[in-house]
């Protein structure tokens, strides 16, 4: 139990009060007064305790300790450029006729930079019309190839796909009704794993055709065209 | 006139030394309270030279802070708060001294060092022998608690002044005058066991 020191009585401890009361009466020297005068006269206020010079070894690497934390901080909260990296596997790839379209458009801007070297106000005019006429042509031929890929999706979408059909499992075959076709049993030796089977290229998932993003893709082709016409009738008006 | 100071209580005398900066007045109060201080003092850093030092700067402290000293508390608590204050300080700047020097002549690290030479009790019975071991034994208690045991039984101060000088509720006090007198009694058991 433990004891209560607080309210314990002073009896308990009379022997270590009466060595300590019996302790002799430490004095201040003779001289303390006169001493205290002198100091007080002279206004010599500054203390006598002794201030020893210490040497400590590790004193100098503290500024240099606090500047790196400092600069670590700094670094760490405003340089943090890992939100700003963009994660490889999220990023949307991008569709076939986006990456030609792009290409085309690219090479067209190239080759006309060649031509506009020497410039001069008839080659400007013909350029225009050269760059209006190509991007008609390239919206055509993107437009024809958007709607072949819809047909082609909604029709028969193992053929969009460039996996090797005989190294290669269509899924919604396999867990259709075509279970026991002979292509799929060619696939069964080729997962089992059989000597006569050759290198397998893996599952394919058809892939839905978004309506919403074709529409989209509509819209902003029809208001390109629009534009180029509006620009048409704009040279034409200024010749 | 000096004969009407020296009858004067403490609060009288500082009174006198604020409104007319009577130095006569500072020098009976210098007078009456130099040596308690030192006694103090000495007994809780154990060092007489620095002690010396000590109440001389609570002195000029009080010389020069003359005015700080409010009329509602006792005059002894006042002084006795300066000089604590930087008795205190001192072994702050000794206790840091002995953990960081390199010095190996460091004479503080003395005070430092745990002194596991008891004296027997047929040694003890000379006086000066015995105010010695006391002296050693003060200095190994907690420097909280050494604090109150010097003002209560050494200083004889009551609870109420002891708790105004260290800032401490009078339970606080109590239970810390305790705690020290028992640190005490176990280490000076060779004394009057014998």
């Amino acid at each position: 139990m433990k004891k209560d020191l607080y309210n314990s009585t002073n009896e308990e401890f009379n022997h270590v009060i009466k060595l300590l009361k019996e302790l002799p009466k430490e004095q201040a020297p003779d001289n303390f007064e006169y001493n205290l005068f002198t100091k007080i006269k002279n206004k010599n206020f500054t203390t006598n305790i002794p201030e020893k010079k210490t040497f400590y070894p590790w004193k100098i690497f503290i500024p240099a300790t606090a500047g790196l934390a400092a600069s670590l901080i700094v670094l760490t909260t405003f340089f943090n450029e890992s939100d700003s990296l963009e994660n490889p596997f999220q990023i949307q790839p991008k569709l076939r006729n986006e990456i030609g379209s792009t290409l085309l458009s690219s090479s067209n801007l190239i080759s006309n930079l060649g031509k506009n070297s020497k410039i001069s106000e008839n080659d400007v005019v013909i350029n225009e019309k050269l760059e209006t006429e190509i991007l008609e042509d390239n919206l055509q031929v993107n437009e024809k190839l958007v709607a072949e890929k819809t047909q082609i999706n909604a029709e028969s979408p193992s053929e969009v796909f460039t996996f090797d059909n005989y190294n290669s499992t269509n899924l919604d075959e396999v867990l259709g009704e075509k279970r026991n076709s002979p292509n799929i049993i060619n696939r069964r030796a080729q997962l089992v794993g059989n000597n006569n089977a050759s290198s397998f290229n893996g599952f394919y998932i058809r892939e839905e055709v978004d309506k919403k993003y074709v529409e989209t893709m509509k819209a902003k082709m029809d208001s390109l065209k629009k534009e180029f016409k509006n620009k048409k009738k704009n040279m034409k008006i200024s010749q | 006139m000096n004969k009407k100071l020296t009858e004067l209580t403490d609060e009288e005398l500082i009174k006198e030394f604020q409104d007319n900066n009577t130095i006569e007045a500072y020098e009976i109060l210098v007078s009456r309270f130099k040596d308690p201080l030192t006694n103090y003092v000495y007994r809780f850093l154990g060092d007489r030279d620095i002690c010396i030092d000590i109440v001389q700067d609570t002195m000029i402290k009080f010389y020069l802070h003359k005015d700080s000293y409010k009329s509602f508390a006792k005059f002894s608590t006042w002084i006795y708060t300066i000089a604590g204050n930087l008795a205190r300080n001192e072994l702050k700047r000794r206790k840091r001294r002995t953990i960081f020097s390199l010095n190996p002549d460091d004479e503080e690290k003395k005070i430092q060092i745990e002194d596991t030479s008891f004296v027997s009790p047929e040694r003890a019975t000379d006086s000066q022998m015995k105010g010695e071991i006391i002296q050693k034994a003060l200095l190994k208690v907690k420097p909280v608690y050494r604090e109150v045991v010097i003002l209560r039984d050494i200083e004889g101060l009551s609870y109420e002044e002891i708790a105004e000088i260290t800032e401490l509720s009078i339970g606080t006090v109590k239970s810390r005058i305790n705690r020290g007198r028992k640190h005490l009694q176990e280490l000076l058991k060779n004394i009057y066991s014998g």
